[in-house]
């Protein structure tokens, strides 16, 4: 059942489309652009490619939720 | 960019099982409760095919981050539109002042220029995202086939086109200048075989070729 869920999410994602849950958070697609790198060891530039990446924004009922309690 | 909530979650799920009315909206609910509550008690939840949630304390007081990594496959799976794309090491004489240039020049807000960082730190992402239909409209080389929605999105993805092209014909100059040192190798071999064998087979002709009609090498008769 959570497997069928987590299948759903990721069709959404895979629209490129966040999902936004009430109450938790917003996982959302994020684009990375392309950037030239420096290896630090052989000093060689690196072009990385463009890269789409999943992030998790906690609502901020999540966050406070999570606070280390009083005392 | 456009969301889905949880009545979307609840409408696939119910296409996919037999839920009474409003049964499908607490399944997903409830998930997501369960997760908010072993965070709070564990600190550490794993979810498999989604990945890791983790309470990470901050260095103050009373700071405490929530961090989600995505398992390896799911992050595979939503950078599939971008899988082709491999690092590539530039050579030396690679220049990329002509790449900064005509990117800015685009006016399309800098979004695709390149910037020159030292060691891997992170690039600033931008909150745009690209449809997955990126593959394919580079296979046909065109842009008419795929209705992209945003016109943002199409910008991105048109820049990170051209970036690719501009990318290979950089590429490209660099194997053309191989190709021309390696024909210039092989034409000096094929004269030095050649000279070889002219000296080999007909040295009274070289003979000749040099010292006029009448060698000094011959006797005079």
């Amino acid at each position: 059942m959570t497997a069928v869920l987590v299948g759903v999410m990721v069709d959404v994602w895979q629209e490129g489309e966040a999902v936004d849950i009430d109450d938790f958070g917003r996982f959302e697609v994020k684009k990375k652009l392309e950037r030239v790198t420096i290896q630090p060891d052989t000093r060689k530039r690196v072009l990385v490619p463009p890269e789409l990446s999943l992030h998790f924004v906690p609502c901020t009922m999540l966050k406070n939720r999570m606070k280390p309690k009083e005392g | 960019m456009k969301a889905e909530g949880i009545e979307h979650l609840a409408a696939m799920l119910e296409q996919k099982f037999e839920f009474a009315e409003g049964e499908a909206r607490r399944v997903v609910e409830t998930f997501f409760q369960v997760i908010a509550d072993n965070l709070d008690t564990q600190k550490y939840v794993k979810i498999k095919g989604l990945g890791v949630f983790k309470l990470i304390d901050g260095e103050e007081q009373g700071m405490r981050r929530i961090v989600f990594t995505p398992e390896q496959m799911l992050k595979e799976v939503v950078n599939k539109p971008f899988s082709h794309f491999e690092p590539v090491t530039l050579n030396d004489g690679v220049e990329l002042g002509t790449l900064h240039m005509e990117e800015t020049n685009d006016g399309e807000s800098g979004a695709g220029m390149v910037t020159l960082e030292e060691g891997r730190e992170e690039g600033n992402s931008l909150g745009v995202v690209v449809k997955e239909g990126g593959e394919e409209k580079q296979d046909e080389g065109g842009l008419s086939s795929v209705q992209a929605t945003e016109e943002a999105v199409k910008n991105q993805e048109q820049q990170s086109m051209r970036i690719k092209r501009r990318e290979q014909s950089l590429i490209d100059k660099e194997e053309r200048d191989g190709s021309m040192f390696f024909v210039i190798i092989v034409l000096i071999g094929v004269l030095a075989v050649v000279l070889a064998l002219v000296f080999l087979l007909a040295p009274e002709w070289i003979e000749k070729v040099v010292y006029g009609s009448v060698s000094p090498l011959k006797p005079l008769e």
